[in-house]
């Protein structure tokens, strides 16, 4: 594997090990250049402040080099060893809590960088992260005004006609991108922590915290099943960001249509469970004084924190959307052409460039690209150093398929029902409906509402299958390696609790 | 007519079973080991789809089945939530939804507890949902259950609630490990226990062996969508029925109204013995008033005298670790 192209961004020298992570669950496998420049650079500026607000000391987070994701032919990651080091400042937070919640519980990567922390630094970090999380509403506002101020600017540039006018709209669309996913890659980055000491807690406070703990945290509201009434129900542009595949602007280009799954959103017309709220009321009238105090304070905050990390991620995807309509006309006003706009970054498409240099760099990007798409990406990856001049030593993550997967239980509940997959859907008559595939594929929204119970390859704890199974109430099973040979019309029974699924018939 | 009781190896569906047996109807139990006490055992699991039955098994219960009582669940106050979802919740969806499919279904009746008006206040007939809080997943468990049963409009049901189940029945002892027995041997070393108002309030004890015949008698009966509240009519105080456990070992209970008594305790729980659920009951339980005793047939059987001491009589005999040294 060369990733010398100039698509490539440049590896970390010190964090070199790299997962798909998040991106691979929910996002199409290959990117465009300008989704890159969308998403992979906001993400990196987001992490960084983030970092420098929780950890002022922390100049590891800094520098020429992403630290916080890669790009590697047309491919996005995330950087698991900067997370993982990142782990490794916060007090009461091991490695494995954050491959165990974000990373289906992938095994660490070695440490190849040690930055000497002292325990008041790391201490100072639990306050900071309680003012993020306090100030969080707040700029959740700010933000979703941002938006929708953003969307209106951009639409009516595009009514108007004038190339000037669209350009400095997206101007402005770009600082809100970058505070979208600021916001975003907080929420999910302090919910990680939270979630451990959360969870450290529990365990000395609450007998069958590991069970009490799936009830709790769960979100008062998350907005997808709101924005997918409206999606159906409104005719304006509000929510069709939401048929559109997350994080690809292009997506209606070739050759990123082929990675981008299309679907039509429904209303999420039937949902089942239990009552959580009231669960969650009731475990914390079981207990008194300071055990209960203590643990359902945080908790709330992360059932918060949560709520808040879907809406962030809606705001990002509804910017995004605004891009997703604007660049072909702004493209086509700059002479860049239909077919040259994805292989540009956005800083390329609204700076002072010619339309020849544009073309030139779009061409030699089209062949990179060409070249990249052809090379198989593996889930994780290493990246060498160039020359040997280090070496990484021993450590190396297994391939994807060797990994021993740790069925989790991510949504609460037990039900048993025929298996139905995305290919084939199984005549199952009277029997609930088991949703079988790898992870939370686009078109997967559609079917949740159909669904008794969810078992996936993929995912973690924050997944957004994971989230999704919740909203809907579905018990659900990620990380299953059934979930490769179950076949439609096969019975099972799925334990959303312990991540059980056993096969009935 | 065909009984089919559900969990009929547990202490109260031994009982339900027996009671069956002796009205000269024929009952099938249905356990996780197939064992029955009376008539004939199925194996089965009410956390399977159609409750792990057997194909021939279950279309045969399906077609000849005319009464179906619920027996079924744990009674360990110190379980987690999984025991709300898992068992006593989908469980009785599970048992309602086998139910609805038999053919000449007359009655379904559910077995349900007073505990299911957790901590409440105030004068309970035959509510359920009075925005109480709950002590333990047992309790909440418990709530569940019924309030799905009361859901059901596809089913002739009925829910017997009864309170702790004390006596001794043909077949099954109570157990010393769980719900308010479960303080026995402390109070037999001579521990001293806070209890509000010294335990003067009703706990709506009942006898095992009796409230077999008051389900079946609740199967039996026209009607549904009805809740019985069933428990012994002299209606003794948590303290009473303390003293008269602890008679057969000549011991006297040290209850008192000390409220740090209940602090220790609760730190002392593990090595004293006590599981820490139990110490919630130590406040007055939910005000029930004895006329909901006249609601009932007027023929149902009382609980007999003596049964209470009969219990610490056969643990007594049954336990030897908690005889008083």
């Amino acid at each position: 594997m060369t990733m010398r192209r100039s698509i490539d961004t440049s590896a970390h020298p010190d964090f070199r090990c790299y997962s798909a992570g998040n991106f691979a669950e929910v996002a199409p496998a290959r990117w465009s250049v300008m989704a890159w420049s969308l998403v992979g650079d906001p993400v990196e500026r987001g992490m960084r402040a983030f970092i420098a607000r929780l950890l002022p000391g922390a100049r590891w987070a800094s520098g020429s080099s992403y630290v916080f994701v890669g790009y590697f032919s047309c491919r996005p990651y995330h950087n698991l060893s900067a997370l993982c080091h990142m782990a490794h400042e916060f007090p009461g937070f091991e490695e494995t809590d954050l491959t165990r919640d974000y990373f289906e519980n992938v095994p660490p990567p070695e440490r190849e960088f040690r930055h000497h922390c002292t325990v008041v630094q790391r201490a100072l970090a639990v306050p900071r992260m309680a003012r993020e999380f306090h100030r969080l509403r707040p700029r959740l506002a700010d933000l979703e005004a941002d938006v929708t101020l953003c969307e209106e600017r951009v639409a009516a540039a595009l009514h108007s006609g004038s190339a000037i006018a669209l350009g400095g709209a997206l101007e402005r669309a770009l600082d809100t991108v970058d505070r979208g996913w600021d916001l975003h890659y907080s929420t999910t980055a302090s919910l990680v922590p939270a979630g451990a000491i959360q969870r450290k807690m529990g365990r000395r406070m609450l007998p069958c915290w590991e069970e009490v703990e799936r009830l709790v945290n769960r979100p008062p509201e998350l907005p997808w099943n709101r924005l997918f009434d409206c999606a159906v129900n409104d005719a304006g542009e509000g929510s069709r960001f939401l048929s559109a595949p997350f994080y690809e602007v292009a997506d209606a280009f070739e050759p990123w249509s082929s990675y981008a799954a299309q679907f039509t959103p429904q209303p999420a017309t039937t949902v089942t469970g239990p009552n959580q709220d009231e669960i969650a009321e009731v475990v914390w009238e079981m207990h008194r004084g300071v055990r209960r105090i203590g643990i359902e304070q945080l908790s709330r905050a992360i059932a918060d924190n949560m709520q808040a990390r879907e809406e962030t991620k809606s705001l990002a995807m509804r910017c995004l959307h605004v891009f997703r309509r604007a660049l072909p006309t702004l493209a086509d006003e700059v002479g860049a052409g239909a077919d040259t706009w994805s292989y540009l970054r956005i800083g390329e498409l609204l700076g002072p460039r010619d339309h020849g240099s544009l073309h030139e760099i779009a061409d030699a990007r089209r062949a990179e690209c060409e070249e990249a798409l052809r090379e198989p990406m593996p889930d994780e990856l290493v990246v060498p150093h160039p020359g040997g001049v280090r070496r990484l030593g021993a450590h190396r993550l297994p391939a994807r398929g060797q990994q021993e997967r740790v069925p989790t239980g991510v949504s609460p509940g037990v039900v048993s029902g025929v298996v139905t997959t995305l290919e084939q859907a199984a005549a199952n008559g009277d029997e609930p409906a088991i949703l079988v595939c790898e992870s939370a594929d686009a078109c997967i929204q559609t079917l949740l509402p159909h669904s008794a119970g969810l078992v996936t390859l993929r995912g973690s704890m924050l997944s957004h299958i994971s989230t999704l199974a919740r909203e809907y109430g579905i018990p659900a099973v990620v990380n299953h390696p059934l979930a490769n040979s179950l076949r439609a019309g096969q019975k099972v029974l799925i334990n959303g609790n312990t991540g059980e699924v056993q096969v009935i018939a | 007519m065909r009984a089919l009781v559900i969990g009929g190896t547990g202490f109260i569906g031994a009982a339900v079973v027996r009671a069956f047996e002796r009205r000269g109807i024929d009952v099938v139990t249905l356990t996780r080991s197939g064992h029955a006490f009376a008539g004939t055992g199925v194996r089965g699991d009410v956390r399977a789809p159609d409750l792990g039955l057997e194909p021939a098994v279950a279309a045969d219960l399906k077609a000849t089945v005319t009464h179906v009582v619920s027996c079924f669940g744990s009674v360990d106050w110190g379980s987690g939530p999984r025991m709300a979802t898992e068992l006593h919740q989908l469980g009785t969806r599970a048992a309602m939804r086998f139910a609805e499919r038999c053919e000449r279904l007359e009655r379904f009746v559910h077995l349900s507890s007073v505990v299911v008006l957790g901590r409440t206040t105030g004068r309970v007939v035959d509510e359920l949902e009075l925005g109480q809080s709950f002590r333990n997943w047992y309790e909440y468990s418990k709530f569940l259950a019924e309030r799905e049963v009361r859901a059901n409009d596809r089913l002739p049901w009925r829910a017997v609630r009864v309170g702790p189940v004390i006596g001794a029945t043909e077949d099954v002892l109570p157990s010393p490990s769980h719900g308010i027995m479960a303080v026995i041997p402390a109070l037999l070393r001579g521990y001293p226990m806070h209890l509000e108002n010294h335990g003067s309030y009703p706990c709506y004890p009942c006898d095992g062996a009796t409230s077999g015949e008051v389900i079946m008698r609740a199967a039996l009966q026209d009607g549904a969508g009805d809740i019985w509240t069933w428990f012994d009519d002299t209606n003794p105080s948590l303290a009473e029925v303390f003293t008269r456990l602890c008679s057969p070992w000549g011991v006297v209970p040290k209850i008192v109204d000390m409220p740090v008594m209940w602090a220790v305790g609760k730190g002392l729980a593990k090595r004293i013995g006590i599981p820490r659920e139990t110490l919630e009951y130590v406040k007055p339980w939910a005000d029930i008033p004895l006329e909901v005793l006249s609601l009932l047939p007027a023929d149902l059987p009382r609980c007999p005298p003596g049964y209470i001491e009969a219990t610490g009589e056969a643990l007594r005999r049954a336990h030897a670790a908690m005889r008083v040294a």
